[in-house]
């Protein structure tokens, strides 16, 4: 009888804490008419050596919107990037302005392009954890997520 | 009646014949010069491959000298770059990582090499730890600002440091061209890759190499 009720208290555990990591679990956001999806960051090197984070964002209203900051307390510092090629040389340069959201747009942050670039690390990102992301948009204000920690050379949020 | 016997039926058959094999004749010569192969204009990539004298003198994680020498009878597979690069070095490292990963055991004929740009803050030490992340296998090779230069221009690599805003003396990042560069076996250029080229068909190219079916 006991061993029934443990098992049974021991589900009910599992239930309790499954559920708000399920929740937790944010593959969605939304701040206004913008919907964030799909956060991701690549597991640091060390923490001398910046990392990034990536993500998909839509702007399902009429009026266009920007990305300006984004603030974590994992880095010390956080910018938007950009890659690009020119003439076969990579540059990566600090988006001046922020990010563009267009009304009606989607706009993604992924590797070879945008990203947030996370600077001054104060704990390594490891991978499998969470990290905390603060958006700021110019017109919808401030969103706060989580984003899913993956490998160093993951290209993308699922494995 | 008119005559119309053999001598001048056989002329007008024989007048048909040479007009009809003339003919024909045009008809192949029309289709030979719309068939025939357009000669091979080098592309980018292969231009930059052929100009390319595969040498380097670098340093190895643990302090010893290498030439590209050091690595004959394996395929080596080269990446320019810098550990403190958030977005492209690792997504190269990546594919060079998966690459390794598709061939399985022929992996073994390969040597990837990844050369570090910033030869300031990238020691052995830090290379080893940084390309550990992605494969063991990859080797990061760094060496004094001179060995790197020298090796940067064998491979026709162009690379600058661009501070960062408010950043102290260790703050920049690199710009880098970011080609994967194929030394066969016996140290000749074989190929190289841009940045662009996905895993798969990085892995194809390979296969054939190494007499797998892609």
């Amino acid at each position: 009888m006991t061993h029934l009720l443990r098992r049974l208290a021991a589900l009910v555990a599992l239930l309790v804490l499954a559920g708000p990591a399920g929740a937790m679990d944010m593959a969605e956001s939304k701040l206004g008419d913008l919907t964030v999806q799909k956060p991701w960051a690549r597991a640091s090197i060390g923490t001398d050596r910046p990392s990034a984070a990536f993500m998909v964002i839509t702007n399902g209203g009429g009026t266009d919107d920007r990305l300006t900051a984004v603030t974590t307390e994992i880095a010390g510092k956080a910018e938007l990037h950009k890659t690009s090629m020119d003439n076969g040389v990579m540059k990566m340069r600090e988006v001046e302005g922020g990010i563009i959201v267009p009304a009606g747009a989607t706009v993604e942050l992924k590797p070879k392009d945008l990203h947030i670039m996370l600077m001054g690390l104060k704990a390594p990102l490891v991978e499998g954890e969470m990290v905390t992301l603060t958006l700021t948009f110019e017109k919808a204000g401030t969103l706060t997520l989580k984003a899913m920690i993956m490998k160093a050379g993951a290209t993308s949020h699922s494995h | 009646m008119p005559d119309t016997s053999s001598p001048f039926r056989r002329a007008r058959l024989i007048l048909w014949g040479i007009l009809f094999a003339m003919g024909v004749g045009v008809l192949a010569y029309q289709l030979w010069l719309i068939n025939r192969p357009v000669p091979a204009v080098p592309t980018a990539q292969e231009a930059l491959r052929a100009s390319i004298t595969p040498e380097f003198t670098l340093l190895n994680a643990q302090g010893g000298t290498v030439t590209a020498d050091s690595f004959k009878g394996k395929w080596m597979m080269i990446f320019f770059g810098y550990t403190h690069c958030p977005d492209v070095c690792p997504t190269t490292l990546n594919t060079v990582a998966e690459t390794l990963a598709e061939l399985g055991e022929a992996a073994a004929q390969v040597q990837p090499l990844f050369i570090s740009v910033d030869p300031q803050r990238d020691t052995a030490q830090q290379l080893a730890d940084y390309t550990a992340a992605f494969d063991p296998r990859i080797l990061g090779l760094t060496g004094s600002e001179d060995q790197i230069k020298a090796a940067s221009r064998a491979f026709k690599v162009y690379f600058r440091k661009v501070p960062e805003k408010d950043g102290g003396p260790d703050d920049y990042s690199v710009d880098h061209t970011a080609f994967l560069y194929l030394v066969n076996p016996e140290g000749d250029m074989d190929a190289v890759f841009s940045f662009h080229d996905e895993v798969d068909k990085v892995v194809a190219e390979m296969k054939r190499r190494l007499g797998q079916t892609p």
